[in-house]
This record gives structure tokens, sequence and C-alpha cells, in this order.
């Protein structure tokens, strides 16, 4: 009894001993903020969180990675019901529309507006604020990392076969897979060059030649003006249809080859076949310029505009990658801190830091006129294509180059991979599957209609017009 | 065989039943009935009010062709599954079953594939089975010239995840099996022999019979591993791709609810989705167990 008696002092002792320690140093308020950027990305988002913690000593950010942005948005979900929600998190381009009906978001512009900050839409890049912004024209969520997709081109089998000038246009490329694969020139794996690397990347592969060819996906403006929107990415002799008829071509002639979507990381079997220096060229997000540096080592790369069919003259592209929406819940004293962060974000220093680190845009036109007078892309050109394509449209890019607005859009985006993936095991043809995808596309519109007219009666009553 | 174990009184039962009572309410029996619920109304992710819509989640569902797809695909995915698994797990644990040296060292290493989470062997094969880089690939198209691309082929989308499902389920099957084989008194096994009885023989006439309860307990299983635990694999290998050649019912409950966020539906469809299964189970019981000889 003595010496557990003992044992028990000393543990009180050393607890007593412990808790002052930690008690003092945390009278910072924290701030949660759940996001979806891993490995490079990841280490961009603890760089800004640590400059926002020692600008300032009121506020903590205190920063989780969620996984990707399903698993993120599920784990948010759970949150909020369980009342634990985080101040704010990161969603992508996809998920606006829920986010706007769901009642859980405090809408950015608001929330900045209410702590003495006038949001200047202008003062953005357009597509970057338009994907955000709700009927009512205001922003809902904060733009934080938006991207674009680019061709990246492999420069030594470009050099090696004799090219010269990089490709503008689909027929460009081909030409030029044909001259490579013509000229016996050698790849890692043997064999005949690849020479498009293809993964069939809804958002790179269709979605945003469409903007650029400012095709439709949908109606009501790609889904902006109404729940009661019905596909028509289908229509014959569209962009569409031709444009992935053309990749069944490619395909079927062995000037692309298909290397499916990873389910586990965010590559491809095509991005691996480029980056093993097998692939002349690889569309790909512009935010893939980190991943480049680090795994297209064998060879010398570089890049250029995502092409368009000749005889276009191409829109701009729509975005990727996503915003920062606020979570309703808690104090005007915690909100004054997100808004603080929010204005170190958009701050055209750590615009730059996180413009150089990811290949993300400056989303602030003030940050890549300051990129370009400190002559950052005389040294790194490729990092500056996307945003001259985001800048095709002006402050008013046109109604069909805009991310689709649609409900369910994953599932909608995966209707369609999955329909094609049948093209290129040539199962069924190009108009079947576009019709069939249409079909199950709109079934989900129709269901996400359903479910939401109350909410969206409540909130944005133009929606149900 | 069947021995039975008598309490006097009824309070001490109970308090034994009562922790896995209590996380049966908890873990299946709340969620079911949340389940039940959701399924007649359009819930609301962000649990805000629903609305009650009565069987509307489950008409759309049966008109989906989709769902009806995914029902077959399920089906075979399970048979095939089920079949390779028992099947296999039987013939390694007859082989094992034999006084072998290292029969002890065969019987851990064929038990060990049972610890790999689903996820990891879904990784595992994946990566073995990868058209641009993998070992079992490369030596298919060596030696049979298959082309092998479970990326473009439904066929060999679906041979990946039987693998790799049935894999992990034969390592379950051979521990209950080599433990039905070992219970089989040796003497009835060796005066069949006397009597002229071949291996094969044996095996059909004695060894099955007196094997039956095990293998009814373990078809019952297979099939609802089948059913749910492929999701792991699933997921981590096709995606439920090319083409939604490999998406089960269990997936697209992921898929509708996770993905999609329409939490009506896949209520709907874990409903349908748990009577499929009970429905099963009974009529396994009903009619199979009749077959099932138990020792006295």
């Amino acid at each position: 009894m003595q010496g557990t008696k003992r044992l028990l002092a000393a543990a009180a002792l050393t607890l007593a001993a412990a808790l002052p320690a930690t008690g003092v140093a945390a009278e910072r308020i924290q701030i949660h903020w759940w996001h979806a950027m891993s490995g490079g990305l990841g280490e961009g988002v603890k760089e800004i969180v640590k400059r926002f913690n020692e600008s300032q000593d009121k506020y903590e950010v205190v920063e989780t990675w969620k996984g990707r942005y399903r698993h993120l948005l599920n784990q948010t979900i759970a949150a909020i019901r369980a009342d634990e929600q985080p101040h704010f998190f990161q969603n992508n381009e996809t998920g606006v529309i829920t986010l706007m009906l769901s009642g859980a978001i405090a809408p950015a512009e608001e929330l900045l507006a209410k702590h003495g900050v006038t949001l200047d839409k202008s003062a953005y890049l357009a597509p970057v604020t338009n994907t955000y912004t709700d009927p009512n024209g205001k922003l809902l969520g904060m733009p934080f990392n938006s991207s674009t997709p680019i061709l990246y081109v492999n420069k030594t089998l470009f050099d090696r076969a004799g090219l010269k000038e990089l490709p503008k246009t689909y027929e460009d490329m081909e030409s030029q897979i044909r001259t490579l694969q013509a000229s016996g020139v050698e790849v890692p794996r043997g064999g005949k060059p690849c020479g498009y690397a293809f993964y069939a990347g809804m958002w790179g592969d269709l979605e945003n030649p469409m903007a650029a060819h400012r095709q439709f996906y949908a109606t009501n403006n790609n889904g902006v003006g109404g729940l009661d929107a019905t596909l028509v990415y289908n229509e014959r002799g569209g962009f569409a249809i031709e444009h992935m008829k053309r990749m069944k071509r490619w395909l079927d002639e062995g000037l692309a080859e298909f290397g499916a979507e990873s389910q586990t990381d965010w590559g491809s079997g095509a991005l691996v076949n480029f980056t093993n220096g097998n692939c002349l060229f690889h569309i790909r997000s512009t935010a893939s310029h980190a991943r480049m540096e680090k795994e297209a080592t064998s060879f010398e790369w570089t890049a250029t505009h995502l092409p368009h069919n000749a005889g276009v003259t191409p829109a701009n592209t729509t975005i990727g990658g996503a915003a920062l929406y606020v979570l309703k819940g808690f104090s005007d004293e915690e909100y004054a801190g997100v808004v603080e962060f929010f204005n170190l974000l958009t701050s055209v220093g750590i615009q730059k830091y996180w413009h150089k680190h990811t290949g993300y845009v400056p989303i602030t036109k003030a940050a890549y006129e300051d990129l370009k007078a400190e002559g950052y892309y005389r040294d790194n050109p490729t990092k500056e294509l996307a945003v001259i394509q985001l800048l095709r449209g002006g402050d008013n890019p046109g109604p069909a180059s805009r991310v689709p607005r649609l409900g369910n859009f994953e599932n909608i985006r995966i209707a369609l991979e999955s329909e094609l993936r049948k093209v290129w095991a040539g199962e069924q043809t190009v108009e079947t599957a576009m019709d069939e995808a249409v079909r199950r596309g709109d079934a989900i519109l129709r269901r996400f209609e359903k479910q939401n007219a109350s909410k969206a009666k409540a909130a944005y009553p133009t929606l149900l017009q | 065989m069947l021995r039975r174990v008598t309490f006097d009184g009824r309070r001490l039962p109970y308090l034994l039943l009562a922790p896995q009572l209590l996380v049966l309410a908890w873990f299946f029996f709340w969620p079911a009935g949340q389940a039940l619920y959701q399924a007649f109304t359009f819930a609301d992710p962000f649990g805000g009010p629903s609305q009650w819509v009565g069987f509307e989640n489950f008409q759309d569902l049966f008109g989906e062709p989709e769902y009806r797809e995914a029902l077959l695909v399920t089906i075979v995915f399970s048979a095939a599954t089920t079949a390779l698994a028992l099947g296999m797990g039987l013939i390694l644990a007859i082989f094992a079953d034999r006084a072998l040296r290292g029969a002890d060292g065969y019987r851990v290493l064929l038990i060990w594939p049972y610890a790999v989470a689903p996820a990891i062997a879904g990784a595992l094969w994946t990566f073995m089975l990868n058209p641009h880089s993998g070992v079992v690939s490369f030596a298919l198209d060596k030696a049979f010239d298959w082309g092998w691309n479970p990326e473009l082929s439904s066929a060999d989308a679906m041979l990946l995840v039987v693998m790799a499902a049935a894999w992990k389920q034969i390592a379950y099957n051979f521990v209950f099996f080599l433990a039905g084989l070992q219970s089989i008194p040796r003497p009835v096994i060796e005066s069949a022999a006397i009597d002229g009885a071949g291996p094969l023989t044996r095996v059909r006439d004695i060894i099955l019979p007196l094997l039956s309860p095990t293998t009814f307990f373990l078809i019952v299983l297979n099939i609802v591993y089948a059913f749910f635990d492929i999701f792991g694999i699933i997921e981590v290998t096709t995606g439920g791709g090319p083409g939604d050649a490999t998406v089960i019912l269990v997936y697209k409950v992921y898929r509708d609810g996770f993905i999609g966020l329409d939490l009506s539906s896949s209520a709907a469809q874990s409903i349908v989705l748990m009577l499929i299964v009970v429905g099963l189970t009974v009529v396994q019981f009903r009619f199979l167990e009749r077959r099932v000889h138990y020792a006295a």
C-alpha cells in the first residue's frame, strides 16, 4: 500500500507540473482549416499557415489534411451534423451548387463585408470568381487554388524528331506525332514512341476544350441559370462528339495511348508513361508543374497552351482546383480571424509564393502584374500559360466558357467517363456513349432537382424559374 | 456436436449478452433504422429537414438500367469469388491435412493472406497486374499474348477483382476447412482406404459429407463477404470501371451516397441489398441445411 500511495502521489505531481505548461501557451484563438492538399501542395499550405501564425499573435490557424476532395467533403458533412465542423474547408469546383443550397455556408463576400473588407471582384481573374459566385452575384467561397489544363511536351523527343514549333492545334499535334513516329527516334521502353498520353480526364480532355470552343455542356448557361438544366454535350456535329471521335481515331491509329486515372494517387497510367519519357504530349493541370519537376527527370520538358481546332480563335478555358468555404456556427471573433487569414491569402506576397511553389495561378491581377514585372515569366514561361488562357475572356467570359454548375456533377462526369471508356475499349460508338451518358446524367440532374427544389426555393428562387 | 449449456435464472445470461446486444443496437439497428427512414424520404446530407416521399426513391432506383446491371455484376462476382475461394480453400486444406514434413509451415503461410486488409490486397494485385508495369501482366502477355488490360477490358477487370477477393478469402476458408478435416475421425478414413476406396472416392463419400456443416457455414459467410467486403478491393483497383463493369451493389451504394451525396437513393439501395442478403441466407438455411450432415 505504501508503494502504491507513493506511485499515485508521484503521478499526481507530474500531471500538476505538466498542466500549467500546456495551459499558458495556448491563449490564441484556434481556427481550423480542413484541406485536400498533400505532398508538395501540402508543404505550400503549411508554409502559408506558418507565415500567418507568425505574423500576429491573436489567432492560430490549424491546418489538417483530410484526403481528397470527396473524402474531405464527406468528413466535413459528418462534422457539420455532429456540430464539430472546422471554421473553413476546401471544396472543388464541382461542389458549388451543393454547397450553395446546403445552408451550412457563411458566404465569403458577406462575411468579408461584415468585417470591413470590401471584395472587388474585378481585382481577380474572372473565371475564378464567376465559378464561385451565387445567382445574386455574391462570392460564395473564397478562391484559393485555381488551375487550368495545359499541354506538356517532351522537348527531348520533340527536338530529336526535328520538330520546330510547339503545336497550337490538335491538327498540329497529330502531324507532329506522325513525324515523331516516322523518324525512328527511340524511347526508354523501346518500340514506337507514344504520341499523346491520354487518360481521358473529362476536365482536361473534354470540358476545358469545350469551353475554349464555346460549346455548351448543359442548358441554362451550363446550369448556372436554373436547376432544370439538361445535358447537351452530345449535340451532333458539336465539338465534344467530334473531338472524342478524334481521340478514338488517335487510339486506333496508335497516335495516342490510353492509361487510366489512378485510384490511389492523383496520377494516371498516361502520366507515368509521359514522365517515363515515352510520350511526346500529355494534357494535365498547370498545378502539375511540381509533379513534372519531380518525376519527369530523365528528359527535358516544356509546356504550351491547351490545343484547339484549326481555324478557331479559342476562348478562355475554365478552372479546376478549389475554394475555401466558411461554415456557419462560429463567433464574430473567430470569423474576424478567418477574414484576417483570407486577407493574407489574397495578398500579393502569398499569391506569388503559392504560384511559384505549386503552379496554381495567381488569382489576383495585382499578383500577376507583379510577377510579370519582376521577370518571373522570362525564366518560367510555362507558368504563365494558364493565366493567359484564363484571361482570354477578359472580365466577361462567354456563357459556355465556364465550369458547368450541375448537381451531383461528380457522378455526371463519372457516367460520361465510364461510357467513353467503353468506346476506347471498342465496345460502342462515341455517339451511343454520349447519348447514354446524357441519359444517365439527366436522370441524376432530375433527382438533384427534386431533392433540392425546396432548398432552392428558400435561398435562390431564380433557380426554379 | 450439439451440447447444451444451461444457466439457472435469467439475470446472468442477459448481463453477459448485454455488451454484444448494445453493440448490435448501436452499430447495426440504429443505422439500419436511419437507413430505412432515409429510404422513404429525400434526406438532406447536411442534416437539414427531410421530406417524406414514400416509394419514390425505390421507383427511381428500379427504373435505372444501371441498378439492374449492378445486380447482375454482383451475382456473377459473388458466384465466382465464392466458388473459387471455397474450392481452393478446400483443396489446400485437404493437402495440408496430411501428415507431411513442414505441414505446419504451409499452414501458417496459407493463413497469412487473411490478415491483409482488402484495400491493401487490392493495391498489391493492382501493382502486379498493372497493364503498364506489372509483373503478372508481362508474364501473361509473353506466355499467352493476352494483351492484359483491366483498364479497358471488363473481363480482365472482373478477373482481377475476383482473383484479389478470392485470394484473401481462401485463407479464411482454409482455416475452417482444416479444422473441420481434423475433426473427422481417422479410423473412418482408414477403414475406407482399407476397403479399397481411392482418394477421390474418400473425398466424395466420406470427407465432403462429414465436412458439410463447415461447408454450409462457409458458403453463407463467403457470399456475405462477396457482397460487401470486396468493396475495398474494387475502390482501390478499378473504381467500378471500366465502364462500370465492376460496379457491384455495395459499390453503387457508396458512389451514389458518398460521391453523389444522394443519401436517399443510397439508403434505398442499402435496404434492398440487406433484403437480398437476408433472403439469400434464409434460402440457404431452408434448403441447403437439409443436406448438411451433423454428427450426432
